[in-house]
């Protein structure tokens, strides 16, 4: 991840990159003392995490993240303990730290960034459930998003915090849950097999009684999901 | 369709969030609780469960406690009359947004679509 420091104080600053330099995979590309600045800076290239203070002279940092186009995720930083509510407010403000802040504090506050840009990362053409369902997906492949027709994929499978996404050329890793992106899936032509494994079943070559074969791959399927796979079938 | 859950001791509370999940959010109530240790129950044997809607201030222990206490994680939406305690919710991971009574349906749109 990388991030930018907004803080009209150089102590501030100091502090929060002692705390960045605690996180393994965060690198800071730079430091802005006027919120001004940091839009200029932004308008020009995108960051994932944004620290910023809240009581800055001139523009706010609330008046910062109106402006703000980034889809960047927001960490506030702020002495001032009253202001949480109005956070609330603003989508991209992820998380709200008062000073002084912990490196336990701010670890947490990392994580939750992190899941949050995971989140957004995976999204599906054509934006939100109740429009018209595409016929492609969008991944995030090292910060990519690349988009996968829907008729490519041949299955998925779960793998921990990974999902691997099977096509005819390629395997995708992603980072993501089988119940994350069985709900981006137009449920026509995908089914769930089994608990790791969701399949595209017209690619289906043949069934055996515990597992189906989708080109060279042998699928599991459980028990409980075999009914549905049946009913699902034009079965002579 | 997202499946919710409504934990909240004022009745008329209550039906306003059940009416905005429906009419506006498209989610299913999978149930309605006015005690923290029914919902507890319900929600930590329930995996289905993907967005709680929470008040703080409960009769047998604090919204904060609840969370405490989920061995699930649902996406959770506070809701409180209560514009105190946004700084403590920032703390808990699982809450994605902190809505001040009474509920205003722009506003709950707006959290249903973080979650």
């Amino acid at each position: 991840m990388n991030c930018i420091i907004v803080d009209d104080q150089d102590s501030a600053r100091l502090v929060v990159r002692q705390l960045c330099e605690g996180i393994k995979d965060l690198d800071i590309i730079e430091e802005f003392s006027s919120a001004i600045e940091a839009i200029k800076f932004l308008n020009q290239q995108s960051v994932d995490v944004i620290f910023l203070d809240i009581h800055m002279p001139g523009f706010s940092g609330f008046d910062f993240v109106q402006t703000l186009k980034s889809p960047a995720q927001i960490v506030l930083i702020t002495a001032d303990k009253d202001l949480a509510i109005e956070a609330y407010e603003y989508e991209s403000i992820s998380d709200y730290l008062v000073k002084p802040i912990t490196q336990e504090r701010f670890n947490k506050s990392m994580n939750k960034v992190k899941n949050k840009l995971h989140r957004t990362s995976m999204m599906q053409h054509g934006g939100s459930s109740s429009d018209l369902i595409g016929n492609d997906l969008y991944i995030n492949i090292d910060r990519r998003l690349t988009k996968l027709k829907f008729d490519d994929i041949l299955f998925i499978k779960a793998k921990g915090d990974y999902i691997d996404v099977k096509t005819h050329k390629e395997m995708y890793v992603v980072h993501s849950t089988l119940k994350k992106i069985k709900d981006k899936l137009p449920d026509n032509i995908f089914l769930q097999t089994h608990r790791s494994y969701i399949i595209n079943f017209t690619k289906i070559i043949d069934i055996e009684d515990n597992s189906v074969l989708i080109e060279k791959n042998v699928i599991p399927i459980s028990r409980s999901n075999r009914p549905e796979l049946i009913r699902r079938l034009n079965l002579l | 369709m997202k499946n919710c859950v409504i934990v909240e001791d004022e009745f008329t509370a209550q039906e306003v969030a059940k009416h905005l999940a429906v009419k506006y959010g498209d989610l299913n109530i999978l149930g309605t609780f006015d005690n923290a240790e029914d919902a507890l129950k319900f929600i930590n044997k329930n995996e289905t469960v993907d967005i709680v809607f929470l008040d703080i201030h409960l009769p047998d222990m604090s919204g904060f406690s609840f969370l405490e206490n989920l061995t699930s994680t649902p996406k959770v939406v506070l809701v409180t009359s209560d514009k105190n305690l946004a700084l403590t919710a920032y703390n808990f991971d699982l809450v994605v947004d902190y809505l001040v009574k009474p509920l205003q349906k722009d506003r709950f749109i707006e959290a249903i679509n973080q979650c």
